[in-house]
């Protein structure tokens, strides 16, 4: 991974919590919706709320004092190491087993899943096969497939097969638009 | 014992279109094995929708046969190029490349060929006898074992994936919450729809499992490489008769070892068994199990074949066990069989112990059909093996995108909806961002289809024992279930503070979590990275030789991965991924 445009600490700390937040807050706001509930069904899912709340707090709790500890490690490492000794490319050894993510490697997935995003909203209006090209090429050019001979063969043919196989042979009634 | 219903599995089985199914499905699961991203647990998941038109055994038959063949199709780029198609076949990486280096690329495929077909047509005919069996214990269950039972296979898988027990249990109670949501099981009053109708039949857990399984792979692919193509040359031998030569060799070289053999798959077979436990633990179980055992033990890492064969013998072995949890309880022993799971609930069939009363045709073709395909790895693993090492070279953008379309319409198909195309999304985002994270996304699947059968077996429990706490612990098996699962939470338990006492003795307080990137693996989480030959079969700090799952052990030299290794000019590497 490239060291340069790496993230910084706020941003990795943020990440490493985001996975015991999302339960965390789906916990708490089921949990309070429990109270519309009423009869011993309301019990089973309240339970689980609750246990939900108490065993993702304990994740985030400990993902935090890793973070601590880690920063603590890096900054122990850099102090303890002579300027003249410390290779260029060196890591913290506290970071060794985390790659580095930089934006290069954040951008791509948060390309595709914006691209996953907009076909959905075109689905609607255009119809599946005529929304469909707009997620093949946008997806084969964030994954480096940006020559036009090979990006427009590559979409033909994804989409024929698609074609072929969804509505010719499986007769799957996939949403149809204003065009298709 | 009752030889019916073997007879109308064989009789559901030996059909032309089921054998052409069955065909078609192996032939797939070594493209499956092979190819990077994709794994036979979301291959399953994208075929679901579609599979729901055929007939229930044809389903059945095309998805364990996709899994029989991707066990083997796996170890093809694993020797070929170092890069392990599945999770498990790291292990078979460390004998097979080395192989590959010498030369021997041919007789390491041959081995591998014949250790799979080996260890799962055993493996598969011991599960065909013990079925029955098995199922007339579960049926003496009633709602408060069952519920314990539930209970026991989810702790346990939930456990035993991912970086750390806490990680897979937050996940898997995850699941159970959002099994909660829509009409609740007994009266049918509405939970946590938030007035959207979509919701009120709950989260369809198709589009889940494309979403955590298909989706979310695709993302990290394109996460982590741009176009790829292989430039890795393979010098191995195109010729159909070279390939048969390769076979005959292979062949002979596996029974030399028919100590090694036999043990690789009894180890499959037991482990398979464990719900959770998987092919990549049982694996360098195996592996570690026969280099300590063999009197070549020494040799393995260098490109001793032995070493390929306590992999791939154990590996297909795992395979056809897991059917059994999965059967008779209805507790998925792998990714792979929680889309059985899915699949079985969808067409109406329970799965559980009556599964062979009311469907034991299926059931016994589902056996049946790993026993055949693993057979038939020979010859069509033989025809197969050029193609399959050119198809390593296909770019990996390619296969994202039309990965993506296919979980796009997928998930549509199964109610017609764009919503379930929007949940798929947002599972798929949610898987990637816990995978990234350390956090297995199986125990979701795993509560998402067990949480409902639980809730109905407990309301069920306490409307049988009036609300009495004490019934739960009325019968003799209740009582004996409920201290395993006890004995299994504290080991568990004892096992995490260990490894969080080891890596504070690396200096590093993450309690044994091996942070952001460990999920080398598929939807599982992380999977332990191949280790060099010169530690591979190492103690493990602790002293404890190969208890539980590897990849809790961090070695203290840098683990050989595949990535590691002479990573492409464009950065082509996709990690190995679980079953």
């Amino acid at each position: 991974m490239p060291a340069t445009g790496a993230v910084g600490d706020g941003t990795r700390l943020a990440w490493r919590v985001l996975p015991t937040l999302l339960p965390l807050s789906l916990g708490a706001v089921f949990w309070a919706q429990v109270g519309t509930l009423h009869g011993p069904e309301a019990v089973y899912p309240a339970a689980l709320a609750m246990v939900l709340v108490a065993v993702s707090g304990y994740n985030l709790v400990r993902e935090l004092i890793a973070h601590r500890s880690r920063v603590r490690t890096a900054v122990g490492v850099e102090a303890s190491t002579p300027r003249t000794e410390r290779p260029v490319s060196e890591a913290p050894a506290a970071e060794e087993d985390e790659p580095e993510v930089d934006r290069l490697t954040v951008g791509r997935p948060v390309a595709v899943i914006a691209l996953l995003l907009l076909t959905l909203t075109l689905i609607t209006p255009l119809g599946f096969f005529a929304a469909l090209p707009v997620l093949l090429v946008g997806v084969l050019a964030v994954t480096g497939v940006r020559r036009p001979l090979p990006l427009a063969i590559a979409v033909a043919g994804v989409w024929l097969g698609a074609y072929v196989v969804f509505d010719l042979i499986l007769g799957v009634p996939l949403p149809t638009g204003i065009w298709w | 014992m009752d030889f019916a219903p073997i007879g109308a599995g064989m009789a559901m089985l030996f059909q032309p279109e089921a054998l052409m199914w069955l065909v078609a499905g192996l032939c797939l699961g070594f493209m499956v094995g092979v190819l990077p991203g994709l794994s036979t647990s979301n291959t399953a998941a994208l075929l679901l929708p579609f599979a729901i038109g055929l007939p229930t055994e044809n389903s059945l038959i095309l998805i364990v046969s996709i899994y029989a063949g991707s066990q083997f199709g796996a170890a093809v780029p694993a020797i070929l190029m170092n890069v392990p198609g599945e999770a498990g076949s790291a292990v078979t990486a460390l004998d097979g490349y080395a192989m590959t280096r010498k030369g021997k690329a041919g007789l390491a495929v041959g081995v591998a060929r014949a250790a799979s077909s080996i260890g799962g047509t055993a493996s598969g005919l011991v599960v065909l006898f013990l079925l029955g069996p098995l199922a007339v214990v579960a049926l003496s269950f009633n709602a408060r074992e069952m519920l314990v039972v539930i209970l026991l296979g989810f702790v346990v898988a939930s456990s035993l994936m991912g970086d750390s027990v806490r990680k897979g249990l937050m996940v898997g109670v995850l699941g159970l919450v959002l099994a909660t949501v829509g009409a609740s099981p007994l009266t049918g009053q509405n939970r946590f729809t938030f007035g959207t109708l979509e919701l009120y039949d709950g989260i369809e857990f198709i589009p889940a499992l494309i979403g955590l399984f298909a989706i979310s792979e695709m993302l990290y692919l394109a996460a982590r490489s741009r176009h790829a193509r292989k430039n890795a040359r393979i010098s191995y031998g195109a010729k159909i008769r070279e390939e048969v030569g390769d076979a005959v060799k292979g062949a002979r070289e596996t029974v030399r070892y028919p100590t090694t053999l036999g043990q690789s798959g009894f180890i499959g077979l037991i482990i398979g068994l464990v719900p959770g436990a998987g092919t990549t633990i049982a694996n360098f179980v195996s592996y570690s199990f026969a280099k300590r055992r063999s009197r070549n033990g020494r040799k393995f890492g260098t490109g001793h074949p032995e070493g390929i064969i306590a992999s791939e013998a154990c590996d297909n072995s795992v395979a056809s066990a897991t059917l059994v949890p999965t059967l008779t309880l209805g507790i998925p022993g792998s990714a792979t069989m929680a889309v059985v799971l899915a699949f079985l609930y969808v067409q109406g069939i329970q799965p559980g112990p009556r599964i062979l009363v009311t469907h034991p045709g299926e059931a016994y073709a589902a056996v049946l059909a790993m026993i055949v395909a693993s057979i038939l790895i020979l010859p069509l693993g033989i025809l197969l093996a050029s193609p399959l090492a050119l198809i390593t070279r296909v770019p990996v953008g390619y296969l994202v995108a039309t990965i993506l379309m296919i979980s796009l319409a997928g998930a549509f198909a199964v109610r017609f909806s764009l919503f379930d195309v929007g949940l798929a999304v947002a599972f798929g985002v949610l898987g990637l961002v816990l995978r990234l994270n350390g956090y297995p996304v199986i125990p979701l699947i795993l509560g998402l289809i067990l949480g409902p059968l639980a809730e109905e077996n407990l309301m069920r429990s306490l409307a049988l024992g009036n609300n009495s706490i004490a019934y739960f612990f009325g019968s003799p098996t209740a009582i004996v279930l409920w201290c395993v699962l006890g004995a299994s939470i504290v080991y568990l338990m004892l096992r995490s503070r260990k490894d969080k006492a080891r890596s504070t003795i690396d200096g590093d307080d993450d309690g044994g979590d091996t942070g952001g990137d460990t999920t080398e693996g598929g939807p599982d989480g992380g999977v332990p990275p191949a280790r060099r030959p010169d530690e591979a079969g190492a103690e493990h700090r602790d002293g404890s030789d190969d208890e539980g799952p590897p990849g809790r052990h961090r070695p203290d030299v840098p683990a050989q991965h595949p990535r590691d290794d002479k990573e492409t000019p464009d950065g082509e590497h996709s990690r190995p991924r679980r079953h």
